[in-house]
C-alpha cells in the first residue's frame, strides 16, 4: 500500500485522482492542503504537487519530512528554486521529480526517446497549444509576458516573450497555430537533461490578442478547462551514416489529461523505487523512458508520431 | 489648330462646362474633375483586371495534388 499525499484539487488534481488507482493499484490517496494546515498528514510515502506555484517552499519540507515530491509546476522561477533543492533530496535519500507535467514533463520524455533514436542530436524544438484549469491559463498569459528562454549555439538567449512566431503543425484534431515563444521553464530543464544538444527551444501557441493583452491582467476570468490541447516535440540530429534526420512526435489531448498521466507515471515508477535519490528531471538518461511513456499511454494519452512526406533528397555527411 | 482667344483650354475647366442643351435649366448640377474620373476608371480597370485573372487562375487552374502520404500515426514504443 503507498500514500500519496494529493497538493491541490483543480483539474490535474482531480484527474490523478480518478485515473492513479486504476494505474497503481494498491494506493491510498490523502488531500494536503498547505492553505488549512500546515501540518503534513502521518504516512506519506510521496506528495504529487499539482496547485499554483510555488512548490518549493512545500517541496522543501516534504523533503526535510522524509516524503518523496513529484511536481508539475511550469513556473521559470519555481522550477530554478526546485532544482537547488538537489542537496536537500539527496542528504534525506528522497527522489523528487521536477517537471512532471505536460510540459515540462511529457515533452522531456518525448524528447528522450527521439534523442535515443538518433546517433548525434544538435538541435530540441517544442511547442505547446492550449492550457489545464484557471492556474495553468493565468501562468500561460504571464508567459507570453517577459524574457523568454532559448538556448542557441552552445549560449543562453533571452529574446523577448511572444516573438519568434512559427507555424506549428500539432497532431488532429488541433492542427497547425501560431506559436511564440514565451517564459517557459522546458529549455532549462532540457538542457540539464540534454547538455550537448546546441539549439534548444519552446513555443506557446497564442492568437493576437493573447499577445496584445499579455502585458495587462486578464481581461476575463479563464474556463475552468481549456479545450484539446497538443504538444509536438522536434529532434534534428544525425543518423548513422551521418545523414540529417528530424524526428517530431506529438500529442493532442486535454491538457489536464496529459498532465496527469505524466504526474501518475512518475508515481508509479517512485512508488516502485525505480527513481534515483535526488532531484530528477523528466528527461534524464537513467530513468526508463519507454515504459514511463508506456504508463501515461495506459493512463490515456494517444502519443503520436509525425512520418513526414517522403523525399528522395537526403542531405548526407558521407555520400 | 490654332485656338481662339479666350478658348478654355484646361482640362479640368473643360469638365466643369455643363453639357450641351443643359445650359439654360440653371440647375446646380457639378461635374466631376477630369482627374478624379481618370483615377475611377483606373481603379475600376484595375479591379477588373485582377478579378479576371483571379477567375481564370480558379477555373483553369488544377489546385495542385495534396500529399498523398505522411501525417500523424500513432507512435509504436520500442519492445523493453
Amino acid at each position: 500500500m503507498v500514500t500519496v499525499g494529493l497538493v491541490g484539487r483543480g483539474v490535474v488534481g482531480e484527474r490523478i485522482a480518478r485515473r492513479l488507482p486504476a494505474v497503481l493499484g494498491d494506493v491510498d490517496l490523502v488531500d494536503v492542503d498547505p492553505r488549512i494546515s500546515r501540518r503534513l498528514p502521518s504516512g506519506l510515502n510521496v506528495a504529487v504537487l499539482v496547485h499554483a506555484a510555488p512548490h518549493a517552499p512545500l517541496a522543501a519540507e516534504l523533503l526535510e519530512a522524509g516524503v518523496g515530491v513529484v511536481s508539475v509546476s511550469d513556473d521559470l522561477g519555481d522550477v530554478r528554486e526546485l532544482v537547488e533543492l538537489d542537496d536537500l533530496a539527496r542528504s534525506v535519500g528522497v527522489p523528487m521529480v521536477v517537471g512532471a507535467g505536460m510540459s515540462p514533463g511529457l515533452t522531456e520524455l518525448l524528447a528522450r526517446l527521439l534523442v535515443n533514436r538518433v546517433a548525434t542530436c544538435d538541435e530540441i524544438h517544442i511547442a505547446i497549444h492550449g492550457t489545464a484549469g484557471p492556474s495553468c491559463a493565468r501562468q500561460q498569459h504571464r508567459a507570453l509576458r517577459g524574457r523568454s528562454v532559448g538556448y542557441v549555439d552552445g549560449s543562453w538567449i533571452q529574446p523577448p516573450a511572444g516573438s519568434g512566431r512559427e507555424l506549428c503543425y500539432f497532431p488532429e484534431p488541433v492542427g497547425p497555430y501560431d506559436c511564440y515563444r514565451a517564459e517557459l521553464a522546458t529549455p532549462v530543464l532540457v538542457h540539464a537533461s540534454f547538455p550537448d544538444v546546441t539549439r534548444i527551444s519552446a513555443r506557446v501557441s497564442a492568437n493576437r490578442r493573447d499577445r496584445l493583452t499579455a502585458w495587462l491582467p486578464m481581461l476575463t476570468p479563464p474556463h475552468r478547462e481549456g479545450g484539446v490541447g497538443a504538444v509536438r516535440v522536434e529532434v534534428r540530429g544525425t543518423d548513422d551514416r551521418g545523414g540529417r534526420v528530424t524526428l517530431i512526435v506529438g500529442v493532442a489531448e486535454l491538457v489536464a489529461t496529459s498532465a496527469a498521466a505524466t504526474a501518475i507515471a512518475f508515481l508509479s515508477h517512485l512508488a516502485t523505487d525505480r527513481i534515483p535519490d535526488g532531484v530528477v528531471l523528466a528527461g534524464d538518461a537513467t530513468l526508463d523512458t519507454v515504459d514511463l511513456l508506456r504508463v501515461v499511454g495506459r493512463a490515456g494519452v494517444r502519443l503520436q508520431d509525425f512520418t513526414g512526406v517522403p523525399s528522395e533528397r537526403r542531405i548526407s555527411a558521407n555520400p | 489648330m490654332r485656338r481662339r482667344a479666350g478658348e478654355q483650354t484646361s482640362c479640368r475647366r473643360r469638365c466643369h462646362e455643363r453639357p450641351p442643351g443643359d445650359a439654360s435649366d440653371g440647375s446646380e448640377r457639378r461635374w466631376l474633375p477630369c482627374r478624379t474620373m481618370k483615377f475611377l476608371r483606373r481603379a475600376l480597370g484595375a479591379i477588373l483586371a485582377m478579378v479576371i485573372t483571379t477567375a481564370i487562375f480558379r477555373v483553369r487552374g488544377s489546385g495542385g495534388i495534396p500529399p498523398q502520404h505522411g501525417g500523424w500515426r500513432p507512435l509504436e514504443l520500442p519492445e523493453q
